[in-house]
């Protein structure tokens, strides 16, 4: 299964499902930012996970964390407006696409669920401002869970802007 | 009522409570992000209907247990505070759509998160309902404070309903949504359907803003509008004017007038800092709050006049009252320069007078002022011209010409043009001016002197002179320096031959006391004399002796002429010797006005006693037309002239020179002096 768009391309082994979308804000925010000079943006997000992806779930996954098993991880690749490029959070290197299970942590998740670990990494990647959020459906199984997830990192291409 | 009220109630009880914990904020910084909180949710009448919930999940909404994982509301650990605690920081939010807690705005979760130098233990929220993770889940959203590195524990949650980068400048547009965190809330944080005011005062931080905790329940106004006051403050909403915040004495002082449905109405927009001071507009006047922190409200007719007249930034400066019953059933207000502007609904004027003075009891009578006319010309040269031709319409038999860029040697000039009814008119030495040149026909001179050796009036320029007036015998009075140029005009004003009963001695290098010494020396036929502050030079001590005076009048203080050199004179002649002098310039000037004219005078002149060419002409013309000079700082009429003038009672007071020399703001406060006899105001 292939996902591509927005400058993301990556083959997805099975059982991963996956989608790539950009934000939406109303056209009075963007007025509203635009008379102050500025820009809303809503770069694109990747969402990669071995669970069903829910239709209404959040950029960094929840809703979509809820569905995991102890099986099962997800994987978001969040972009950044350009205004980042540079700043000391981004300017980290490229994304990773081999992580380390003992960086999972139980702690380390947007909403904390039993059972689950994460890890979070700023990065820059082809020019693009880049977080990797990576959810593990049972912390106890990292070591294998993690070798997954870094056989997906390693197919994902992020082609510059 | 809705539920909504309630929980702003319920929320006013307890910030009331927790008021001390209130973190103390800039008043810029808070005012800056009010005034974008009050534009952006100036109009919103977005309404919603509450959908049917059980009691604690209307209130806190999904997941509000430790064990669901979410982190807890700031407001519910910070004292009711929606502010970040000390130790953590603004690091990201995201976006829920369209929300009933932001009146169908989009509603911002903010994250702050634990600042790396900083520790905090993770721990299970306490609230009434919101008992979610404090300080526990390690993730970062990170579109702000992005130069802050790494990811640290979100310590809890702030909610707003101004889109982040508005309400923090460190905050990227980058927009992340998260819509299933949309019912999340807590007991602190508003209800859904919130009024304006309510969703401005929780984007401010509720009690950790700084306007501290609601004093009132939200008050409606007629027109629709409403109101609401706080421990320091007010946040007031018009259906035209939008929302305002009003923080600390601007703010108490609308809320003791009564707000909207005072005297001074809407707040009709943002406020605009002023001499280091901030106005805001209203709809009947505005809230003007002073550089010394404290707050007046002018409204009607005086704070028409008082724009008029340049506001704060004017030379009134702030008003130091708010309006003020004043007798004759007017009103008045006391401004920073020590001037008031009063109200007669009666006549409907309004007139500037100064802040020490009474008004009558009866309306509709003032205080006597003088006219006011001004003898100016663009240029110090032209400023002589007309104060020759206003002050001898007729022409005169002698004029005296100096040089317009020094003073020395024209002072001395000056004494001798008042002692023969004759102007002082100048010139450049690159030439007589034709204005000049002009002027001197006009009269119809006979005799022009020439004040100043050479180097001040070159030959080339006597010879103009004698081209302009070809009649006139031209005659050049100068000595080696300016002593002697001084004493040399001493000699042709009493005579080779005749020494003088009294002579005037001032310094040399500085003119202001000089300014003083002339009009007074010409007033009184006497000569003046120059010395250094501590040598007598040797062609004034020779002058001395010639004159043989028997008082010798020292203009100014040991500063300008030592006490060792008063007393050589005063060996030197044997003359009685005595000092003319005041704390300044213009004390010493109305102190020779007050000993020449004990009696007042018809009309007084006044010029800048920080040049010395104006007041020099002004010095001739003063004995040419009676009138005594006084002097004035060009931005303000200091209180010593002022009250020179009051004594002199004059019927007309006349300005020399132009605004560059006495400004519109001298003039204005001159048409104000009383001129009769007042109350003094208690």
């Amino acid at each position: 299964m292939r996902i591509e768009g927005h400058g993301f391309r990556v083959d997805l082994p099975t059982p991963w499902e996956g989608a790539v979308r950009t934000g939406e804000v109303s056209e009075a925010l963007s007025r509203r930012a635009a008379a102050t000079g500025r820009q809303v943006q809503t770069p694109p997000v990747l969402h990669l996970s071995t669970a069903r992806l829910p239709a209404v779930r959040g950029d960094f996954g929840s809703g979509a964390v809820d569905l995991l098993t102890s099986a099962d991880t997800f994987v978001a690749v969040v972009e950044y407006g350009a205004d980042s490029l540079g700043t000391p959070l981004f300017d980290t290197g490229p994304l990773p696409r081999s992580l380390d299970p003992r960086r999972f942590q139980p702690n380390g998740l947007q909403r904390a669920i039993p059972g689950q670990s994460g890890f979070q990494h700023f990065c820059t990647e082809n020019g693009r401002p880049l977080c990797l959020y990576v959810v593990l459906g049972a912390h106890h199984s990292a070591r294998k869970l993690v070798r997954n997830v870094n056989d997906v990192l390693s197919r994902l291409q992020v082609a510059s802007r | 009522m809705t539920h909504s009220t309630s929980f702003a109630q319920r929320a006013a009880t307890r910030a009331g409570q927790l008021l001390t914990l209130a973190p103390d904020r800039g008043r810029r910084s808070f005012l800056r992000r009010a005034a974008l909180v009050g534009t952006a949710l100036a109009v919103n009448p977005f309404d919603f209907i509450l959908r049917p919930q059980s009691a604690y999940a209307s209130v806190c909404g999904p997941a509000n247990e430790c064990s669901q994982g979410w982190t807890a509301f700031c407001c519910t650990i910070n004292g009711g505070a929606n502010t970040c605690p000390d130790g953590s920081y603004v690091a990201g939010w995201w976006k829920v759509s369209s929300s009933a807690f932001c009146r169908g705005e989009d509603r911002y979760v903010i994250d702050c998160n634990r600042e790396p130098d900083a520790t905090c233990s993770c721990r299970c929220a306490t609230g009434e309902c919101d008992r979610r993770r404090v300080c526990c889940n390690n993730f970062r959203y990170g579109q702000c404070n992005q130069q802050v590195r790494g990811t640290t524990e979100v310590v809890c949650r702030i909610v707003i309903c101004t889109p982040p980068w508005e309400w923090d400048d460190s905050c990227t547009t980058t927009v992340r949504t998260d819509e299933r965190t949309r019912d999340h809330s807590a007991s602190c944080l508003n209800g859904t359907n919130p009024t304006e005011i309510e969703v401005v005062y929780q984007d401010l931080g509720l009690v950790g803003s700084a306007l501290g905790a609601p004093t009132s329940s939200e008050i409606d106004t007629a027109d629709g509008g409403s109101w609401r006051t706080y421990d320091s403050g007010t946040i007031s909403r018009s259906t035209t004017f939008g929302v305002a915040v009003l923080v600390g004495p601007a703010g108490l002082t609308y809320a003791r007038l009564g707000g909207p449905d005072g005297v001074l109405g809407h707040v009709t927009g943002d406020p605009v800092d002023v001499a280091e001071g901030q106005v805001l507009p209203t709809q009947n006047g505005a809230l003007y709050t002073t550089p010394l922190g404290d707050a007046h409200a002018l409204t009607g007719p005086i704070d028409a006049e008082y724009s008029r007249r340049g506001g704060p930034a004017g030379w009134l400066g702030f008003p130091v009252t708010g309006m003020l019953d004043a007798p004759g059933g007017r009103q008045r207000v006391d401004f920073m320069a020590g001037w008031s502007l009063a109200h007669d609904p009666s006549t409907g004027e309004v007139r500037l007078l100064p802040d020490d003075v009474e008004l009558a009891d009866r309306p509709g009578v003032w205080p006597a002022t003088a006219g006011v006319a001004r003898w100016d010309g663009p240029t110090r040269v032209q400023t002589a011209v007309r104060v020759s031709t206003e002050s001898l319409p007729d022409g005169a038999t002698t004029a005296v010409l100096a040089a317009s860029e020094t003073f020395a040697d024209a002072l001395a000039g000056g004494v001798l043009a008042a002692t023969r009814r004759a102007p002082v008119l100048l010139t450049s030495n690159g030439g007589l001016p034709a204005e000049t040149a002009a002027e001197l026909q006009r009269l119809g001179v006979s005799t022009v002197v020439l004040i100043g050796g050479p180097s001040a009036i070159p030959e080339t320029v006597e010879a103009q002179v004698r081209d302009a007036v070809p009649d006139a015998q031209v005659s050049r009075l100068a000595g080696a320096d300016r002593f002697a140029t001084a004493a040399a005009v001493s000699a042709a004003i009493t005579g080779p031959d005749e020494g003088a009963p009294t002579v005037y001695l001032v310094n040399g290098r500085a003119f202001p006391d000089a300014l003083s010494a002339s009009q007074a020396a010409g007033r009184g036929g006497a000569p003046l004399l120059l010395t250094e502050t501590d040598l007598l030079p040797e062609a004034t001590r020779e002058e001395l002796v010639r004159l043989a005076p028997q008082d010798v009048v020292v203009v100014g203080g040991t500063i300008a002429v030592s006490d060792a050199v008063a007393e050589e004179v005063r060996e030197l002649t044997g003359a009685a010797v005595r000092r003319l002098l005041g704390p300044s310039r213009y004390d010493t000037a109305a102190a020779v006005v007050e000993e020449e004219r004990p009696d007042g005078a018809d009309a007084v002149l006044v010029a800048t006693g920080e040049a010395f060419a104006d007041a020099m002409t002004a010095g001739a013309a003063s004995a040419t037309v009676g009138a005594p000079l006084l002097l004035t700082a060009t931005g303000s009429l200091p209180a010593v002239t002022r009250r020179a003038i009051e004594q002199l009672q004059p019927g007309l007071v006349v300005i020399v020179g132009g605004t560059a020399a006495v400004t519109d703001a001298v003039a204005q406060q001159l048409a104000a002096v009383p001129v009769e006899d007042h109350q003094p105001r208690g």
